[in-house]
């Protein structure tokens, strides 16, 4: 009596789960993002930016998917995932100028080595910036490759 | 297996991005510490300082504008006043304008710049050669 789905039904889900995941990332880091007030100079405009695109990335791919609208969505899923890689190397870089300003590890800095600083930098002990919070970008991006991977929809031309 | 061929460049993807979060060590230059100019921060003919006197010793310090003052100004009045990483700092005080609470002792700068974990005294040092 077991009733066996269909592959092709269960990739459906799976897409649509991945869809689903991704699309709760953009909300969340959107309600992250405003908490924080993240729109306080032109370079924390930028995330911003990208969420509008993978949300119409992922809409393009979850509404009336064709051909185009996957590859576009693929494009810019690749353009996020960019961003979100540039935004780990962003506060990570901005933590380390803020190395000589911390009252730990300012008097040391110049004697620290570069490797030193940049762990410094990126384990969050100098500097304000969260550094694995743009990454958050990153995932979002991959769901939604994941979910245009063999995209039905590409099939049909 | 064809779907394993498309995810390979996916994994890539992901793998690379990892890797440049992690292996950037040394591109960048370090913090942009250089020292400041010592300019006068009293140019004359600037209207975005005013002189005040400042604690029981009675010295005098350059105010200078967090609204309208140049980053280069206002870096010049913290070296003056003593401020290490003058330049620094003083990006963080442009970085932030516009500052309508200067008359509450600019809370939302001193909020920002705490950040820094910077060592006792510094945060008041700067606020004190800040005017609105």
């Amino acid at each position: 009596m077991t009733e066996e789905t269909a592959p092709a039904d269960v990739a459906g889900r799976l897409r649509l789960g991945l869809l689903g995941l991704a699309s709760l990332g953009v909300l969340g880091t959107a309600v992250e993002l405003a908490t924080i007030r993240h729109w306080q100079t032109t370079e924390q405009l930028i995330p911003w930016v990208f969420l509008a695109i993978v949300t119409a990335a992922i809409a393009a791919v979850a509404w009336r998917p064709s051909a185009g609208r996957v590859r576009a969505a693929q494009v810019l899923a690749v353009a996020t995932l960019a961003a979100g890689a540039y935004g780990v190397f962003e506060h990570v870089s901005s933590n380390l100028e803020a190395g000589p300003l911390d009252a730990t590890y300012g008097l040391r800095w110049d004697t620290m080595s570069a490797a030193s600083q940049w762990w410094a930098a990126a384990s969050g002990g100098v500097g304000p910036s969260p550094t694995l919070a743009p990454a958050v970008l990153v995932q979002i991006s991959l769901c939604l490759l994941l979910a245009t991977l063999d995209h039905p929809a590409r099939g049909r031309g | 297996m064809r779907t394993s061929t498309k995810l390979a460049p996916i994994v890539l993807a992901g793998a690379l991005v990892l890797a440049a979060c992690g292996g950037s060590s040394g591109s960048e230059g370090s913090a942009d510490v250089d020292a400041t100019t010592s300019t006068t921060v009293a140019a004359a003919s600037d209207a975005s300082t005013t002189t005040a006197a400042s604690g029981s010793s009675g010295a005098s310090v350059e105010k200078v504008s967090a609204n309208d003052a140049s980053q280069e100004e206002i870096a010049a009045a913290l070296d003056a006043a003593g401020v290490p990483n003058a330049d620094r700092w003083a990006r963080e005080v442009t970085e932030y304008r516009p500052y309508d609470d200067a008359d509450q002792g600019f809370p939302h700068l001193r909020e920002e710049l705490a950040k820094y974990n910077p060592a006792d005294g510094v945060v008041d040092q700067i606020i004190s050669v800040l005017s609105e």
